[in-house]
């Protein structure tokens, strides 16, 4: 607005004043139409672009999202509707005091915490040995990387192949390097099912722990390798003060990717046991799996859902916690 | 830089060393080489006791006999349409959103990428209750449609990220230039940003098929009946109670391996190079 200073008086603007506002504002307001016309069109654009994706992720995502959660506010068993009703938290509770849920968190817990570290452990060797110069290095990486490339329905396949109590190669092979007397039902023993299983896991996760590890390798300066020899340093110390540190964002980001993903390994587990024997390896995921789609119960089999996820949040917070120190 | 990384590294000289490369390297070989011999192995000898390692007759029916088996092949184009059609649509949504987040960027484009983003952290069970009943309530399931729909929520958002990132790299200067010259956005997009992202499409329809394919979950959950079932669903109920056809079973494991193992190879080298830094020389 416009203004009027010290003068106390009103000064009436002059015809020509208001003629040249008049024809400023037209042209102002052309303008602003041209611009307008431009950010129309644009959006229009970005509209007509997103909007294919904007439904298919509301729809496929945020839809059955909505929907689990809301069923896990209800007792809703598909093969017994009569008895559908809406219980609050109940299924909460329910899980909270159920023997059930408590073991096969244990159990989830059991085959992330097992299958990350070994596999890390393994991986960061194979790291470390393929990040020299050498002959066939591409080849032998790409052998390394093989167990990540089969699908996880052959890798359970494979492995449930190996583990066969009558004809399969692992009781032939421990046998005969004197490991154990007689043949074993590895997948059929509960005392053996689950780190059977773990196995084939650590089998099926360690080369990305390679992958990850030369990748964080790459960028470690030569000078500071240098530097230390020359200080004196063994290849141990050097390993421990310079490597591993350097190393650590990338062990973070690829434990805790692996972390989170091993929380919901279903099709391994499912494949080669089904959670058996007697529940030995059911972890959460399964057990969920179970309550949902063998029981039909989908109220409590959304609630264990929603409190997997829990888990696996509170997991992955706590992780970075700890680990994570800036 | 490079080659004082090589000098320094020196070579992978000590024996222990290569002695224990090697010896991991062959243990997590063995699986796969043996799923390859079993697989060309003859009914007797798959079951013979103790467990040969050779085949001492080495075959390839197995594998023929797979296809001239009705069901088989009808669970094969079961996988194959599923993989097909979630893959185009895929590229399609994931391209057009891809370049709209790539060319007008601003808060709430970075807030909406995030979210999208941030879906992927949903354990995909969780959904799956939902979408069962969804699919249900709308009686979809046991179809394409449901195998196809689940699919693509589960691989669109990465989709998106990739096509985005792939947009960045193509200069939004070359759009501004072209429609100075009288294009409208849609012919950009079509005539000239799309053909340059080429090799960003091609690596989204990779990722999306072979995700698709080598799917298990959905599949199983949202199918009842075998003449919906994709490979990998069908291929698991061969294990009989009493009796399994181990040698066959091998060789339909390998079958649906092989379009992941194919573009392994085809891509292994500048798979690994990029992921690692292609400095240094072999």
């Amino acid at each position: 607005m416009a203004d009027f200073g010290e003068s106390a008086t009103f000064k009436e603007p002059s015809k020509r004043f208001y003629r040249a506002a008049k024809i400023r504002g037209l042209l102002m307001t052309g303008m602003k139409l041209r611009v307008s016309e431009k950010k129309k069109k644009d959006l229009f654009f970005i509209v007509l672009f997103l909007l294919p994706s904007i439904l298919v992720l509301g729809g496929t995502i945020f839809l059955p999202l909505a929907t689990s959660i809301s069923l896990s506010f209800q007792r809703n068993i598909l093969i017994d509707p009569n008895r559908n009703a809406f219980l609050g938290i109940g299924n909460y509770v329910k899980a909270l005091i159920s023997q059930a849920f408590w073991s096969s968190t244990g159990k989830s817990l059991l085959f992330v915490g097992a299958s990350v570290f070994v596999a890390f452990l393994i991986g960061l060797s194979l790291a470390l040995l393929l990040h020299k110069r050498m002959k066939f290095r591409g080849f032998l990486r790409g052998v390394g990387l093989l167990p990540w490339v089969i699908p996880p329905v052959a890798t359970a396949l494979m492995w449930v192949w190996m583990y066969q109590p009558h004809y399969g190669i692992l009781n032939e092979l421990l046998v005969r390097l004197g490991i154990i007397a007689e043949y074993g039902d590895w997948l059929g023993n509960p005392r053996t099912a689950l780190l059977s299983v773990v196995i084939v896991n650590i089998w099926g996760v360690t080369p990305f722990f390679m992958i990850m590890l030369l990748a964080g390798l790459q960028p470690i300066p030569v000078q500071l390798y240098e530097a230390s020899r020359v200080d004196g340093a063994s290849k141990l110390q050097e390993f421990w003060y310079i490597t591993l540190p350097l190393l650590r964002p990338t062990i973070l980001v690829a434990t805790l990717l692996q972390i989170i993903w091993q929380m919901r390994n279903f099709s391994l587990i499912w494949i080669m046991t089904e959670g058996g024997p007697l529940d030995a390896t059911q972890t959460l995921v399964v057990h969920v799996y179970r309550q949902a789609f063998r029981l039909y119960r989908f109220g409590y089999g959304s609630a264990l859902g929603v409190m997997l996820s829990m888990i696996s949040l509170a997991i992955a917070v706590l992780y970075l916690r700890v680990f994570a120190r800036k | 830089m490079a080659d004082r990384r090589i000098e320094f590294y020196g070579k992978l000289g000590t024996g222990l060393s290569w002695v224990l490369l090697i010896a991991l390297l062959l243990v997590i070989s063995f699986p796969i080489v043996w799923m390859i011999l079993t697989s060309l192995k003859t009914n007797a000898e798959v079951i013979a006791i103790p467990p040969r390692f050779f085949p001492s007759q080495p075959t390839l029916e197995n594998f023929i006999l797979l296809w001239r088996e009705q069901d088989f092949l009808r669970y094969f184009c079961n996988s194959l349409i599923v993989a097909c059609t979630t893959t185009t649509i895929c590229v399609i949504t994931s391209s057009m959103a891809g370049y709209v987040f790539s060319r007008f960027k601003s808060r709430w484009s970075e807030v909406l990428l995030m979210v999208i983003l941030l879906t992927q952290m949903l354990p995909v069970i969780l959904l799956l209750i939902g979408l069962f009943s969804l699919m249900r309530l709308v009686g979809l399931l046991n179809s394409y449609y449901a195998l196809v729909i689940s699919n693509t929520a589960f691989i669109l958002p990465f989709c998106i990220w990739m096509g985005k990132n792939f947009f960045d790299t193509i200069p939004p200067e070359l759009d501004e230039a072209a429609m100075l010259d009288g294009c409208s956005r849609h012919q950009v997009f079509i005539k000239i940003v799309l053909p340059l992202a080429r090799p960003g499409l091609v690596a989204t329809a990779i990722f999306a098929f072979i995700t698709t394919w080598n799917e298990y979950m959905i599949a199983l959950t949202l199918t009842s009946t075998d003449s919906m079932r994709t490979l990998p669903v069908a291929i698991t109920k061969l294990i009989g109670q009493y009796a399994t056809r181990w040698n066959r079973l091998m060789a339909a494991s390998l079958i649906i391996s092989l379009p992941a193992i194919a573009i392994f190879l085809i891509l292994q080298r500048s798979f690994i190079q990029g992921l690692t830094g292609g400095a240094v020389k072999e």
